[in-house]
């Protein structure tokens, strides 16, 4: 079930909502619990019941070695309990390898030995990434014996809620849990409720009507164009880059705002990522809660930044290609990592020797540095991704609007031509307006999370969340997934 | 907390006032004629099964209108032609006989499930089949990726027809007849719908509430529709110069060229087939056709490996026809038959010429 569906707005989520704080209300916690895991079930299982089986057996194999872990308090037991938390992450691993790596990888071996190993064509498991990392996180801390919690039940809660089920946050047991347990959260809260909802319609209108709408110049530029002009290719990469920003920034409203109306607060995954002025600015504004995941689980583990400068270098590159990989089984996501990763060493190196730019200059780069490199996160294929970049910075297919001819006639003579200049992309003169407001909402706006940090019930915020709510209400008809579930 | 709850009583009241209002608003404007309740589609119909020339028609649905012509029909037809766009064109008096009954039900982006809907369209109505089917058939009807959706607005007749292919039951049948299509209410809170409804709203208070016109003539600067459904395009399309028709070819074949992207296979095939062979078993005349492209856009596209199956298509259509001895005229490329560009009006949509040089060929063109 999609957040941005009829069935999810005016059924599933009143009924959820109002059963379980009639659960709660008649003190029946345990109850309200196993409503909220059974409901979140079914909420995971509207889309493919075939993957219930998959997530079950997840829980099930990480909630006894985690509690496992958590009660082996007896130092002589510490290699044991070692040997288990690391047969879980492999486990954990495979089970995510399996789905989502197998074809890729019998692709290269095919590829790199001429054989025909015929692929298994597996269907990605909705959401297993997420939940993967997610109880990854949970093994991890239970070995370290920060958790203390051994129900099942509210394990499930932890795995299962469904705002944040499927692409994220990316949460901490110790953050969620003494959340559910606070008796307070047990209660209608009118103002959690205002909240939630105000920034569930930004987070819904920024999918439905800002994503989408860049999402057709997008597909079109990426999948289907021939050929792009310089403008038609600066759009498309321009496009791509706002739309995902708007889809996945939007879920996450989505998600923080539905988890509001329960009484739980989601970690901020946002913090105008397009605002930074370099690299690593960015990744503390972007999905920062899976930064935060690669941090505390890769990053520090292979040592961080406290064996010297190399190591550091070499720590970073490979933190940055396995979150390239992450996102999907293709040498495209994993070049996309590596780019990353290089800028990051880049920017150390720079850093260490004091240089600095001008802040306009320094966000300019870094900017396009992102523009660019979502390139290869998007393309289908290299061809693609060459396609679209290479257009960009060529100057020998520029075509420019007709209404510019009579004005700038001189620039003929220079091979640009005066005509359709968005036809590839199936764009007119509204995709310029857009990609204005585009520019304008991700660089002079408050985000999301700073409008929801200063919420009051007045006439301005009531003003924006009817105008978006409406205007969303009407854009729902169609069926449009969100970029990350594919993840 | 009481500030809390007076934002949310306000703000929930001003959201179901809006939606309201709009719903209302969609109900009765109603552009398309979704809820018969703006009766001028309606009338548009009965207008043109009387005998009289409509002009003056925009921004409507194209299938619904359909869907009205046939129940207003006033004759049996004897011959109707489906396709798209590219036979609107199409007029009886280029290849029929004054006396026989004829109508030319083409819709924009036909595709396979439009032919079998209007088909349905007239079992399900009227109770039979016209006895000759002219299907002009677009490349883009075997591609599974060619983005046609339109063709959803007629999905009872389609379902219905398709359980008649597939010999089901009577109740099923029933069942369809008596169904409640629920994406029809859905158009009330669906925005392309309502801003639709507010240009309609427009046009009506600019035109005297009129979205339509009985005209006597053709020789007037508007979109027609002659009582054989063939259309006249307004000046600037009808008389359009050669030199413009040569840009938008040009753009046309350099773009994503219409509803042929990611042609990588020939699908519907099956249901194409059992369509036709339904169409045999009761005996209908059925006559194949291909239109031509425009040269100057055929000579771009066809290099292009994507569009490979264009020709793949044609190939498969012919080698059909001969297996099953039904007619087909015409061919894609234009240069079988020696059309220049200034024969079309774009990059696929042909002048009067090309239609009449196609339908009177007596012999095969290789």
């Amino acid at each position: 079930m999609l957040f941005n569906s009829y069935e999810f707005i005016f059924v599933y989520l009143p009924i959820t909502f109002f059963i379980y704080f009639y659960l709660n209300h008649k003190k029946l916690t345990e109850g309200s619990k196993g409503f909220l895991v059974v409901s979140s079930l079914f909420f995971y299982s509207w889309w493919n019941i075939s993957y219930l089986p998959i997530i079950l057996l997840s829980m099930f194999f990480n909630y006894t070695i985690g509690s496992y872990l958590s009660k082996c308090t007896d130092a002589n037991k510490y290699i044991f309990s070692k040997l288990i938390l690391i047969f879980g992450i492999v486990a954990n691993i495979l089970l995510l390898g399996y789905f989502k790596y197998t074809d890729f990888f019998i692709e290269n071996i095919n590829l790199v030995f001429d054989s025909d190993i015929g692929l298994l064509h597996l269907v990605l498991p909705l959401a297993i990434s997420f939940f993967t990392f997610q109880q990854i996180a949970f093994l991890v801390d239970s070995y370290k014996q920060e958790i203390k919690e051994y129900s099942f039940l509210n394990y499930a809660v932890f795995v299962t809620f469904f705002p944040q089920l499927i692409a994220g946050p990316i949460v901490h047991h110790k953050e969620m849990m003494p959340q559910f347990a606070n008796i307070r959260s047990k209660v209608i809260n009118y103002k959690n409720i205002s909240m939630g909802l105000f920034i569930f319609s930004i987070g819904l209108f920024k999918k439905v009507v800002i994503a989408d709408t860049f999402a057709v110049w997008a597909t079109t530029g990426f999948d289907t164009a021939t050929t792009l002009n310089l403008f038609e290719a600066w759009a498309t990469s321009l496009s791509y880059t706002f739309q995902l920003y708007f889809d996945f920034s939007g879920y996450t409203d989505m998600a923080i705002g539905l988890a509001l109306l329960f009484n739980i607060k989601l970690p901020i995954n946002f913090n105008s990522p397009y605002k930074s002025i370099n690299i690593q600015d960015f990744w503390r504004r972007w999905h920062i809660t899976l930064s935060r995941f690669l941090r505390d689980y890769i990053y520090i583990p292979l040592g961080g930044n406290r064996k010297g400068n190399i190591r550091t270098y070499y720590n970073l590159m490979a933190t940055f290609i396995l979150g390239g990989i992450w996102h999907g089984a293709g040498w495209n996501f994993l070049f996309w990592g590596f780019l990353h990763g290089l800028a990051l060493v880049v920017y150390k190196v720079w850093s260490s020797y004091g240089f600095k730019l001008w802040t306009w200059l320094s966000w300019l780069i870094t900017f396009n540095f992102i523009n660019i490199t979502w390139i290869f996160f998007r393309a289908q294929n290299w061809d693609d991704a060459m396609k679209v970049l290479g257009s960009m910075f060529s100057l020998n297919n520029i075509v420019l609007p007709k209404f510019l001819a009579s004005k700038l006639s001189f620039l003929e003579k220079y091979n640009v031509e005066f005509g359709e200049f968005t036809v590839n992309i199936r764009g007119d003169m509204s995709i310029v307006i857009w990609l204005f407001v585009g520019f304008v909402l991700i660089l002079l706006f408050k985000n999301s999370m700073e409008k929801l940090k200063s919420f009051k019930p007045n006439i301005i915020n009531s003003f924006l969340f009817v105008f978006t709510f409406t205007i969303s209400f009407y854009k729902l008809s169609g069926y449009s997934e969100f970029l990350y579930f594919r993840f | 907390m009481m500030k809390h709850i007076k934002w949310l009583k306000y703000s929930f009241s001003l959201i179901i006032i809006i939606i309201f209002i709009v719903t209302i608003f969609n109900y009765k404007i109603d552009s398309l004629g979704i809820f018969k309740n703006s009766n001028y589609l309606s009338n548009a119909a009965k207008t043109l099964t009387n005998g009289e020339i409509i002009a003056g028609l925009k921004n409507y649905d194209e299938r619904l209108f359909q869907e009205l012509i046939i129940k207003n029909l006033q004759v049996k037809n004897d011959v109707i032609a489906i396709g798209s766009s590219r036979i609107m064109q199409l007029r009886k008096q280029f290849f029929l006989d004054e006396k026989i009954n004829f109508f030319n039900h083409s819709v924009s982006g036909g595709s396979l499930e439009d032919y079998i809907a209007i088909v349905g369209v007239y079992e399900f109505i009227h109770g039979y089949i016209p006895s000759t089917i002219i299907l002009s058939i677009d490349p883009w009807v075997f591609n599974k990726y060619n983005g046609q959706t339109r063709w959803k607005t007629l999905m009872k007749y389609y379902n219905y027809e398709i359980e008649k292919i597939y010999n089901k039951e009577q109740d099923k049948l029933d069942n369809i007849k008596n169904g409640i299509d629920i994406s029809k209410w859905k158009q009330l809170f669906n925005y392309d719908y309502t801003i639709s409804n507010i240009k309609f709203f427009k046009l009506l208070s600019e035109n005297d509430n009129k979205a339509f016109y009985v005209t006597k003539t053709i020789n007037i600067d508007d979109s027609i529709k002659e009582i054989d459904g063939s259309i006249h395009y307004p000046y600037s399309i009808r008389y359009i110069k050669n030199d413009k028709v040569q840009e938008l070819a040009k753009t046309f074949s350099k773009g994503n060229v219409y509803s042929l992207t990611k042609y990588t296979t020939l699908s519907n095939i099956e249901l194409f087939e059992d369509f036709i062979k339904y169409l045999k078993s009761k005996e209908i005349n059925i006559l194949l056709v291909l239109f031509p492209y425009n040269p100057v856009a055929y000579d771009i596209f066809i290099k292009n490996e994507k569009y490979k199956h264009v020709t793949i298509a044609e190939k498969y259509l012919k080698d059909f026809s001969i297996q099953n001895s039904i007619q087909l005229k015409g061919s894609y490329n234009p240069h079988k038959y020696g059309f220049e560009s200034k024969d079309f009006f774009d990059g696929m949509h042909s002048k009067d010429g090309v239609y009449e040089k196609i339908m009177n060929q007596k012999e095969e063109v290789k």
